[in-house]
């Protein structure tokens, strides 16, 4: 199973280019898709998820055109919206139950043996007779992952499946993901960078509509190693150095700031850094990666 | 002062709201159009109970129309006190505002200001409208020019006032306690059903009490101004007094203490006042977490995406939306709410004269589902809404698009959890009423019946609404713009036959009306129900069609894309779905049109209007003196066939010229011109037709001369032609056929009572002013009887036949009777003597109960579930019989029948020897303690055979006063009957009906009222309540002996006389002769309306050697009303009943007084405690509760 992105594009009426001819192709496995707030990451995902239509552009998943026989899609579709919510007085068991006969199981007793599985799956067992309007955050998550797992689907997206989780949750996210996907297709979107770097072999940066680059981590990581410098200044340095060099970053380290460029060679005072996938991600965005 | 700059902002916030301008606008525009309306020529709504003589804008009018205007306020008042009260939580802004150092009575005091201001902005919008089209020129003059702004204001302060500032503070008390604007919207529905169960309380017993409870005010401003007469409401200013004072003082009080309440005990953070705040509670967080990660493999099932599958899921999508409905947390406040009105509602079935029906099921169930439907309405639009955004409300709207299932589930399954809704409330009527039927003690439960009307007809009659409930949701795709909509369709609904549409046909969801009667069952509606149904559901299949394509799924809402999605959908399946439900419709539309308006012959009321006035211009003038022959004899053969609603008759009438000139051309109308087969005139005679106003001009042969006679054969097929519209034949109907002559005999000349009576409809057809009827002293009046000007007294005939299992019925004895071909039974009816030219034919399945003990054998003719009065009837029949023949001479016939026919109509009629008696009045009343409750049966049935003499015997000439005759006598004669068998008591609770009644209607009279000997035909208020009271106390006063001797004089004198026909004035002059000592008081009651004001004022009690001497100095006022009701006083010297009450149950006494000329002092043996004045209510006296005084010692 193959999914094929060509050239797609979305204009919004109010004129935003939300999609820039985009094309990827993925093969089964986790992809991840980075790219800031209003990036075009949920234009992307909702269109890939048959929630929107694109002006432009093709997708396949196999041998189905996603944009047209969306019904195909769906019945191969898990899909983790970026914010949702669900019936607050239902209980967990009944409410996958009633999503498991959506996707199409029938046979009560497969209903059951699936939803017990991904309720084990998604540590929601011992609480499936609470009604999810209880749920935190993340149980939230975790059973919205439950229900994109239902029916076996072989494309998987989450959108921001990690905003507002604590690092306890959070890491107990990472792990249901890794969980998923050995044979699907999963895409990950996301603007927090050590989701991705923990979990994709994949990974894409979107921003303004564009795939601005993508790859494995380490293949990008290397890329931009060589042009990478650090420096550690004072508060009030910090203006001066941005007014004057391609800074991507700074961040504050025991009260100092730290911050890193992009040259070809270092500028004064700067070391090479080693490069992680989050200064990729800064290159791209502040546009110092070409 | 910072209260005030925060008032100055909260005012500013709404009046930039445009929805507060647009409602203002609204509601301007409702008192616009109404002053338009009952002024005015604007076809908008129509007022009743709003006479022609009140004018539109006097201050009564302006607080009339502003409190019920005011009613439809109420959720915006909701809307914007609760939306003070609640704002900061609603924006999130509380943790910002309750941090400021502002104290809680600058926060809350200026919010609430704010908002009582808007409101009173929105309710002043009616008055302001009305007062604005006053001064456009659309109104007519003679209806305005009351207008006194003052009065106006002050009246509308005291009625609007307190109703504002309590609607303002529940609702801010509400809002601001929960924190919740729906909560509000709940208490507003709850406050409107406590207005109606004010209403509820309507009957003279307890009207005090619905006064006091409805917090509108609307129940104690109708009942200080329902005696009112013209005259008086358009000067008095309706300031409340007594029981409606309270009830001002009340509702103002409790609107204060609820705000002070809400000042107090409103927290101030987002989670309201916390005994309420529990109500609801968020789900339970849950706390334990396990944090073991556990790899567990999911088994691969198999999936399937057939029919089953696809039909468990949209069970299982329609499952969902029914429990999201009924998990709703206000769902069980509507229906408890709904159960509340019902319960309380059915305390009042049907009451007559404070006497309860029988709760028969079909009356149960209408009761119940008319209290349900203003619930169902708002259940519908609301959850419609909540519905079509169920899941983009909660946010699982992508978790559910993206599942595979068809696009049209979540549609359909909306569909099917709100009808399913929807019919869940209506089951409310088969708990409630079964088990107030037996708490009532009424056995005869038709739980058949029950589910067919709940669970056929009216599942029926919702789909369709529900159907466009949520498709106006789906296609507005904006919760406001969609409820907007269907509520706009709701007030269309309602409003559309007084804005004229009155053809059912384009109107969505509506057929003709369709009414169950237990004789008739559904009689001849159900086809076009069945019919109609079947054209709205295609409707419905080709509206959810559309619906399906513009359904959002997904997240793509702009125009375009929804448009293009809904091309793409628009697939084979859906086009030939809809495409066939289209033609289906188209079809239907097609044929119901052809049906109504070309065979049915569909008319608009303002074109028969049209059709009226043409016929008047084109015809008076030539015809309305040219003389016409008589009907000297009747002889016909009459085959019904009530299962096809239809009748053949083949009539003979034997004509006169009575005049001195010959008639050449007559003018002949048939009640409808296509039924009219054949007809032959000897002399034979030639046609000319005006077939638009179905009207024939004769031209005959041979002129008949003066004196000579001339035969009319005639054959009319009676039957329905096409489809009805607003509702079936009622006459012949499979079971309790009751068909009138003048459905199926011709009438001769000009037919004056098809004029345009209404003034106001004669002046927009340019006609000139009419009399509504011929003098009092009008010799022409004296040629014919009021019954018409076809004949005088006639033998009649007839041969009846009517289905197998039926029995015919005419008036007259049976001289033959037999068996057609086909086992069709026939009688031959014939009148043993001539009779008025007035009879029917009917036909149906009775049991007959007879007793032969009176003067004449008496049967009552009753359908077999309806003899709990049979007995009454019969007693009544032959106490009236034996009554009237002691009194006033002999009856005339052989024989004398009540017989029921269906609830169609709700009246008995009296013809000769038989007594049509509607199945909705005697036959279902439960006088289960005569002592308690008004025999009204005994009553009705009196007054109907009364009628055998008071109209059959004698019948007064077709001028003024001619029902004194009929109707006063026999009402008066009724009363007397009714006074033998169950004691005078009795009847003054009666009279106290009778003239709370007159009292009433009087004031709500269109031209002016008239003295009894003077009144109009159609004046029923004053013939009917007026004439009994009146007569009566006549009698009281010199005697009944002596009255009914007289009043037998004047029968002996014109018994079966005419022409010349009497008149009232005959009848007053006679009664002059024969008494002349009560000749003023014989003039007040039939030449003057003369009125009473009685107050006992305060008695008093001195001891005297043993003795006790009460002294009485009693107000006693005579005024002498006009047409208008304007009053002249007249001194008052008369003899007064004083009924004297002493210290235990059995002391009292009751004495004739003279009073009017000061004090008066009367000596007893015993101390009294009280005293009543007129304790049976002989004089006409707005105002009995100041007739009753407790003595006072001295």
């Amino acid at each position: 199973m193959r999914l094929e992105v060509k050239g797609l594009g979305k204009t919004y009426a109010n004129g935003v280019k939300a999609l820039d001819d985009v094309s990827f192709d993925l093969e089964p496995g986790m992809f991840g898709l980075l790219g800031p707030n209003g990036a075009g990451k949920s234009t992307l995902m909702r269109t890939l998820a048959t929630l929107q239509d694109a002006d432009r552009g093709a997708v396949t998943l196999g041998q189905v055109d996603v944009l047209r026989d969306k019904e195909a899609v769906r019945r191969t579709l898990g899909y983790l919206p970026q914010e949702f919510g669900l019936t607050p007085k239902a209980r967990a068991e009944d409410l996958l139950d009633t999503f498991a006969v959506l996707k199409g199981i029938t046979a009560r007793a497969d209903r059951r043996a699936v939803v017990e599985a991904l309720l084990r799956k998604t540590n929601l067992w011992d609480v499936r007779r609470q009604q999810v309007g209880g749920f935190s955050g993340g149980m939230k998550r975790r059973f919205g992952i439950a229900i994109a797992l239902l029916g076996d689907p072989k494309l998987i997206i989450v959108d921001e499946p990690t905003a507002g989780l604590d690092p306890a949750e959070r890491g107990r996210f990472h792990n249901l993901l890794s969980e998923i996907g050995r044979d699907a297709i999963v895409i990950l979107s996301t603007h927090i960078v050590e989701d991705v770097a923990n979990l994709c072999p994949r990974v894409a940066v979107l921003f303004q509509g564009r795939i601005q680059l993508q790859g494995s981590p380490e293949e990008l990581c290397d890329r931009l190693a060589p042009r990478l410098f650090r420096k550690v200044v004072a508060h009030d340095e910090v203006a001066a150095l941005e007014a004057a060099l391609p800074v991507i970053s700074h961040r504050l380290r025991a009260g100092r700031h730290e911050v890193r460029v992009v040259a070809d060679a270092a500028p004064e005072g700067f070391e090479p850094a080693p490069a992680s996938l989050e200064d990729v991600y800064f290159a791209v965005i502040s546009g110092r990666w070409s | 002062m910072t209260g005030l700059l925060l008032l100055r902002s909260e005012l500013r916030g709404w009046l930039r709201r445009p929805g507060v301008h647009l409602f203002f606008g609204l509601f301007f525009l409702l008192g616009l159009a109404t002053m338009g309306s009952i002024a005015g020529s604007i076809e908008f709504i129509q007022v009743g109970g709003f006479g022609g003589q009140q004018k539109a804008d006097s201050p009564t009018a302006f607080v009339l129309f502003g409190v019920i205007w005011g009613l439809f306020a109420t959720m915006n008042i909701a809307a914007a006190s609760a939306g003070a009260a609640t704002r900061d939580v609603t924006d999130r802004m509380h943790p910002l505002v309750h941090s400021t150092p502002v104290s809680r009575w600058n926060l809350l005091v200026p919010r609430y200001l704010g908002g009582l201001l808007v409101s009173a902005y929105l309710v002043s919008g009616p008055p302001l409208g009305m007062l604005v089209a006053r001064a456009l020129p659309i109104l007519e003059p003679e209806r305005i020019g009351a207008l006194n702004v003052p009065g106006t204001l002050l009246s509308l302060l005291v009625w609007l006032g307190p109703n504002v500032l309590f609607t303002s503070a529940l609702f801010f008390a509400i809002g601001s306690l929960t924190r919740r604007m729906f909560p509000a919207y709940i208490g507003g529905v709850f406050l409107f059903v406590g207005y109606l169960g004010a209403s509820a309380f309507s009957d003279l017993d307890d009207r005090t009490i619905g006064v006091l409870i409805d917090p509108f005010g609307s129940t104690a401003l109708d009942e200080l101004t329902r005696y009112w007469t013209p005259a008086e409401s358009n000067t008095l200013l309706p300031i409340p007094t007594g029981m409606g004072l309270a009830n001002r003082a009340l509702w103002t009080g409790v609107g204060l203490a609820t705000l002070l309440f809400a000042f107090v005990a409103t927290p101030l953070d987002e989670h309201g006042w916390q005994p309420l705040a529990r109500l609801w509670r968020r789900p339970k967080e849950v706390e334990r977490e396990v944090s073991v990660p556990v790899s567990a493999p999911v088994p691969r099932v198999a999936r399937r995406f057939d029919l089953g599958a696809r039909l468990l899921q949209l069970r299982v999508l329609t499952r969902r939306a029914v429990g999201d409905v009924i998990g709703h947390r206000y769902f069980w406040a509507f229906v408890a709410a709904a159960l509340l009105f019902e319960l309380l509602n059915a305390q009042n079935i049907g009451k007559m004269y404070g006497t309860e029906t029988w709760p028969v099921t079909y009356k149960v169930i209408e009761m119940l589902e008319g209290t349900l439907g203003l619930f169902l309405v708002v259940v519908t639009a609301f959850y419609a809404g909540e519905l079509v955004w169920q899941d983009r409300d909660r946010g699982s709207d992508q978790l559910v698009d993206s599942t595979p299932i068809p696009d049209a589930f979540p549609l359909l399954a909306r569909v099917v959890a709100l009808t399913a809704v929807v019919l869940g409330l209506h089951t409310t009527v088969l708990l409630v009423g079964p088990l107030f039927q037996l708490f009532k003690g009424y056995t005869t439960f038709e739980p058949a019946l029950y589910v067919r009307w709940i669970y056929v007809h009216s599942l029926l009659r919702w789909i369709p609404t529900v159907v466009l409930a949520i498709g106006m949701h789906a296609l507005a795709n904006h919760k406001v713009v969609g409820h907007g909509a269907v509520i706009g369709f709701f007030v269309a609904m309602v409003f559309r036959e007084s804005w004229g549409f009155e053809l059912d046909l384009p109107w969505y969801d509506s057929s003709p009306s369709l009414r169950y009667s237990d004789m008739a069952g559904w009689g001849n509606g159900i086809g076009a129900f069945w019919v109609y149904r079947a054209y709205w559901l295609a409707a419905c299949v080709a509206l959810l069609a559309a619906t399906r394509l513009v359904w959002v799924r997904g997240t793509s809402l702009g125009f375009r894309h929804r448009l293009a999605e809904a091309r793409r959908r628009l697939d084979g399946p859906t086009l030939a779905v809809g495409g066939v439900a289209s033609a289906v419709f188209v079809g239907f539309a097609a044929f119901l049109g052809w049906e109504t308006v070309a065979v049915g012959q569909y008319e608009n009321s303002s074109d028969t209007r049209s059709e009226q006035a043409a016929y008047e211009r084109g015809f008076k003038a030539t015809w309305a003196h040219a003389p016409h022959p008589e009907v000297t004899a009747v002889d016909a053969r009459v085959d019904l066939y009530p299962s096809e609603a239809r009748a053949l008759v083949h009539g003979t009438l034997s004509l006169v010229n009575p005049h001195d000139v010959p008639i050449e051309r007559m003018l002949v109308h048939f009640a409808d011109e296509d039924d009219v087969v054949s007809w032959t005139m000897d002399p034979p005679a030639t046609e000319e037709r005006d077939p638009e106003l179905e009207v024939r001009v004769w031209t005959l042969s041979r002129p008949i001369p003066p004196g000579g006679t001339a035969t009319l054969t005639f054959e009319v097929d009676d039957h329905v032609q096409g489809m009805p519209n607003g509702g079936p034949e009622t006459s012949i109907v499979g079971n309790g056929t009751f068909l009138h002559h003048g459905e199926v005999f011709p009438s001769f000349g000009y037919q004056e009572d098809w004029e345009l009576s209404d003034p106001a409809d004669r002046r927009k057809h340019d006609l000139p002013e009419r009399p509504r009827m011929r003098d009092l002293d009008d010799p022409e009046a004296r040629a014919h009887s009021y019954l018409g000007d076809d004949a005088h007294r006639v033998p009649f005939q007839v041969r009846l036949s009517t289905e197998p299992g039926q029995t015919p019925l005419a008036p007259g004895s049976v001289v033959d009777e037999g068996m057609d071909e086909g086992g069709r039974p026939w009688r031959t009816y014939r009148a043993d003597r001539p009779i008025l030219y007035f009879f029917a034919f009917l036909s149906g399945k009775w049991e007959i109960a007879r007793r032969d003990d009176g003067p004449v054998p008496v049967e009552v003719w009753y359908h077999p579930t309806h003899a709990s009065n049979v007995d009454r009837m019969l007693e009544g029949m032959v106490a009236s019989l034996r009554t009237f023949e002691e009194r006033f001479g002999p009856y005339q016939h052989e024989i004398l029948r009540i017989v029921e026919f269906p609830r169609y109509d709700s009246y008995a009629q009296s013809f000769p020897t038989l007594i049509p008696f509607s199945e909705s009045i005697g036959f279902v009343a439960r006088v289960s303690d005569p002592d308690e409750d008004i025999d009204y049966v005994y009553y009705v049935t009196a007054h109907e055979v009364a009628h055998q003499w008071w109209a059959h015997q004698v019948i007064a000439g077709n001028g003024q006063g001619a029902t004194l005759l009929s109707e006063s006598l026999a009402q008066y004669s009724s009363l007397r009957v009714m006074e033998e068998a169950y004691g005078s008591e009795h009847i003054d609770r009666f009279l106290t009906y009778e003239s709370d009644r007159y009292f009433s209607m009087r004031s709500g009279e269109r031209d002016e009222e008239l003295p009894l000997m003077r009144m109009y035909a159609d004046q029923q208020y004053i013939h009917y309540q007026k004439g009994g009271v009146v007569l009566y106390a006549l009698s009281e006063r010199v005697g009944r002996d002596r009255f009914e001797a007289a009043v037998r004089t004047f029968l002996d004198q014109w018994r079966f006389a005419g022409p010349p026909y009497p008149t009232a004035r005959d009848f007053v002059d006679t009664l002059r002769a024969e008494l002349p000592d009560a000749d003023d008081a014989i003039s007040d009651a039939f030449e003057r309306i003369v009125l009473y004001d009685l107050r006992a004022g305060e008695p008093t009690v001195r001891e005297e050697g043993g003795r006790f001497l009460l002294t009485l100095d009693p107000v006693t006022k005579r005024m002498v009303a006009a047409g208008d009701g304007a009053e002249t006083e007249e001194p008052f010297h008369d003899e007064v009943e004083v009924r004297i009450e002493g210290e235990g149950d059995d002391v009292h006494e009751v004495r004739a007084v003279t009073l009017g000329d000061g004090p008066v002092e009367i000596a007893l043996d015993w101390r009294p405690v009280s005293v009543k004045l007129d304790p049976r209510g002989l004089f006409l006296d707005r105002d009995r509760d100041d007739d009753e005084a407790d003595v006072v010692p001295r």
